[in-house]
């Protein structure tokens, strides 16, 4: 009975070891920070684009961003039309425990980018290669969209609350 | 018979002025009020010369950085030029205050940071002013309305309300929308004029490292800092200049003051059993000591404090350096304290170097403590330039986006050490926790303390919320560290 259940202990600690060294086998080797593109949405409104991606360490990178000033698709929903690079090619190899790759696009053209990343070996060729799309529009700077305040009736609550201050005091 | 007349006459008036004599003073008695109120002018105590050296309280107060949201995530931070921009500023608040119908509401911190992500302006304190006491300083017409708002902080324009101003009191961490009729400032063109002015990129650090905070760093900075050599305005002086400055504190006669000279050089003035101290220390600053009188406390108000502060600077040693090289001070930090029930204010003055701030390893350039009307402590530490710089460097700016990578082991420590919590066990934990404490991100000159360093070096300050940790600007190598805000 105790055999059997320092075996289950051992098969479990197993288990546990291997699906964590396949975690880290699977881990990227970059995170894109900026622009902050999220399975929900991938518009970016600004009209400064700012790049930033931590990189692991030991890594070696190949960042481009292109623009599409004019974007068609094919049947099947790919894009079709050809990107022109805007910035880039950014060649990033990460020495530090910790290393953030920045750059940044300022007064851009809004429409359509796509950020692509290859990582790179140490004889140049590239091994994986990753690439993010993402529209870029410009923000209304106009009254909110949801009114914050409500003035009207604020105004009118705070001359109430004002006047009964002056007559009965704080 | 006429003398007895003329006697009785004098006897008559004597009693009469005893009597209207003994009413003042029970008045003053009874109300409590200052003497203080009855004593000329400052420009009538100190002569013509002294009045011109003396700063405007104004110019002291400015505001430590301004933030301007340009919309589209478009951000830019002043700090070199934060006094000009606040002087327009007052012009717009005064039109404001002028307003017929004005109104104050208190809203919550979510109400301002969205209106913070608008087109919006932000003049950013390091210090609570008094909010109505000020403004009224300044020239605003009093608007009784606002008198429920203690002091501020931060005081916004927003395109989120065009007729509002914004107002934030870190004392009661409180927020408040001050509301009038329509737009009467012309801020929404300033903040148009300001984008099309030449500065730099700033971004949210939640942008670069992904973690909680809004604090802006900038992308890259150009400025033609360079290393300045100083010398301390104390440097060798001579026995004589050292009695003369201390008559400034004891009067013309140093007759009951003790002098003693201690091992290192330091020069100690003493007045009584040390209720009066006075220290040189050698080569280096002067410290000056008075022990609390309570009993002739009379209350003061910040800005009058302030404004004692400023006199006795002027008096003791002069806003200029003593050799008469011209400085611009600026108040830098202030905070109250209290003995006895009473309050008291710490005022620390910080100096300028070609409109950047000038960061000393330890303590502030001049300290100034008033309590009541009663300076209780002073100190005074100025290094003075001695050559226009050395060349400018040609190594490229460290941008600070690098620097906080290769150097967070280093802020840990200094963190640690001075008990803010740091969390996290790797090294991105431990990277996250430190950018989503920093409050405050600039360029500076920074002295570092010890006998031979001299050098005023250019530097990246990164501030937290007790403490300021610098960096070199063309290296990105620990420099040192700051708590005298603390202090």
């Amino acid at each position: 009975m105790m055999k059997k259940r320092i075996a289950m202990i051992f098969v479990t600690i197993m288990l546990f070891t291997c699906s964590s060294l396949f975690a880290f086998a699977e881990e990227s080797s970059f995170t894109v920070i900026s622009p902050t593109i999220t399975s929900s949405s991938s518009i970016v409104y600004s009209d400064n684009l700012l790049i930033s991606i931590k990189v692991a360490q030991g890594k070696n990178l190949l960042i481009n961003l292109y623009y599409y000033p004019e974007t068609t698709y094919s049947s099947a929903g790919a894009i079709k039309s050809t990107g022109v690079l805007v910035s880039g090619p950014h060649s990033f190899t990460s020495n530090n425990q910790l290393n953030f790759f920045t750059t940044q696009v300022n007064d851009i053209k809004h429409g359509l980018y796509c950020l692509s990343i290859d990582t790179v070996d140490a004889k140049g060729v590239i091994i994986d290669s990753e690439k993010q799309y993402f529209l870029t529009k410009g923000k209304q700077d106009e009254a909110p969209a949801t009114k914050l305040f409500d003035n009207e009736v604020s105004n009118a609550m705070q001359f109430f609350q004002n006047l009964f201050k002056n007559i009965f005091g704080n | 018979m006429n003398k007895n007349k003329l006697k009785d006459k004098v006897q008559s008036i004597v009693l009469v002025v005893l009597f209207f004599s003994t009413i003042l003073l029970l008045y003053f008695l009874w109300e409590g009020s200052s003497i203080r109120s009855l004593s000329l002018p400052t420009d009538v105590l100190f002569p013509a010369e002294t009045a011109a050296e003396l700063p405007e309280i104004s110019t002291l107060i400015e505001p430590c950085i301004v933030q301007v949201n340009f919309g589209s995530d478009s951000y830019t931070v002043f700090s070199a030029n934060s006094n000009a921009l606040w002087s327009s500023f007052i012009e717009d608040y005064n039109k404001f205050s002028k307003s017929e119908n004005v109104f104050i509401e208190e809203i919550t911190s979510q109400q301002w940071e969205e209106s913070m992500k608008f087109k919006s302006i932000q003049y950013k304190f390091n210090y609570a002013l008094p909010f109505s006491e000020y403004f009224e300083s300044v020239g605003s017409s009093k608007v009784p309305q606002f008198d429920s708002i203690k002091s501020f902080s931060i005081i916004a324009y927003s395109l989120a309300s065009k007729v509002s101003l914004f107002v934030y009191d870190s004392v009661t961490d409180k927020y408040y929308r001050l509301i009038s009729e329509k737009d009467r400032t012309s801020l929404s063109a300033q903040i148009d004029a300001l984008s099309e002015v030449s500065h730099e990129q700033y971004y949210p650090i939640n942008s670069f490292f992904g973690v909680k905070n809004d604090t802006l760093l900038p992308f890259a900075v150009k400025t033609s800092l360079r290393s300045i050599p100083t010398e301390s305005e104390m440097y060798n002086l001579d026995q004589h200049t050292l009695n003369t400055l201390a008559e400034d504190f004891y009067g013309e006669s140093l007759d009951f003051i003790r002098k003693i000279t201690e091992d290192d050089g330091s020069i100690i003035y003493m007045y009584g059993y040390g209720q009066k101290i006075l220290r040189f220390q050698k080569d280096n600053m002067l410290e000056y000591k008075e022990e609390l009188t309570a009993s002739s406390y009379v209350e003061t108000s910040y800005l009058d404090a302030l404004s004692i502060a400023n006199v006795f600077v002027a008096t003791h040693g002069n806003w200029s350096s003593l050799e008469g090289d011209s400085i611009v001070p600026y108040l830098r930090s202030a905070e109250g304290f209290t003995s006895d029930k009473k309050t008291g204010y710490r005022f620390n003055f910080g100096l300028k170097q070609d409109n950047y701030p000038v960061f000393y390893e330890e303590g502030a350039p001049i300290v100034v403590e008033v309590f009541g009307s009663q300076v209780s402590y002073y100190k005074r530490q100025l290094f003075i330039p001695t050559s226009l710089g050395l060349e400018p460097s040609t190594l490229e700016i460290y941008p600070i986006m690098s620097v906080l990578p290769t150097q967070y082991l280093t802020i840990r420590k200094i963190l640690y050490d001075s008990g803010v919590p740091v969390e996290g066990f790797t090294s991105d934990e431990v990277f996250n926790s430190i950018a989503s404490h920093i409050t405050g991100v600039d360029t500076c000159y920074f002295k570092k303390s010890g006998d031979g360093v001299n050098t005023m070096i250019p530097a990246w300050i990164v501030c937290f919320s007790n403490l300021d940790i610098f960096f070199d600007l063309y290296t990105g190598e620990y420099l040192g560290y700051s708590d005298d805000r603390r202090r």
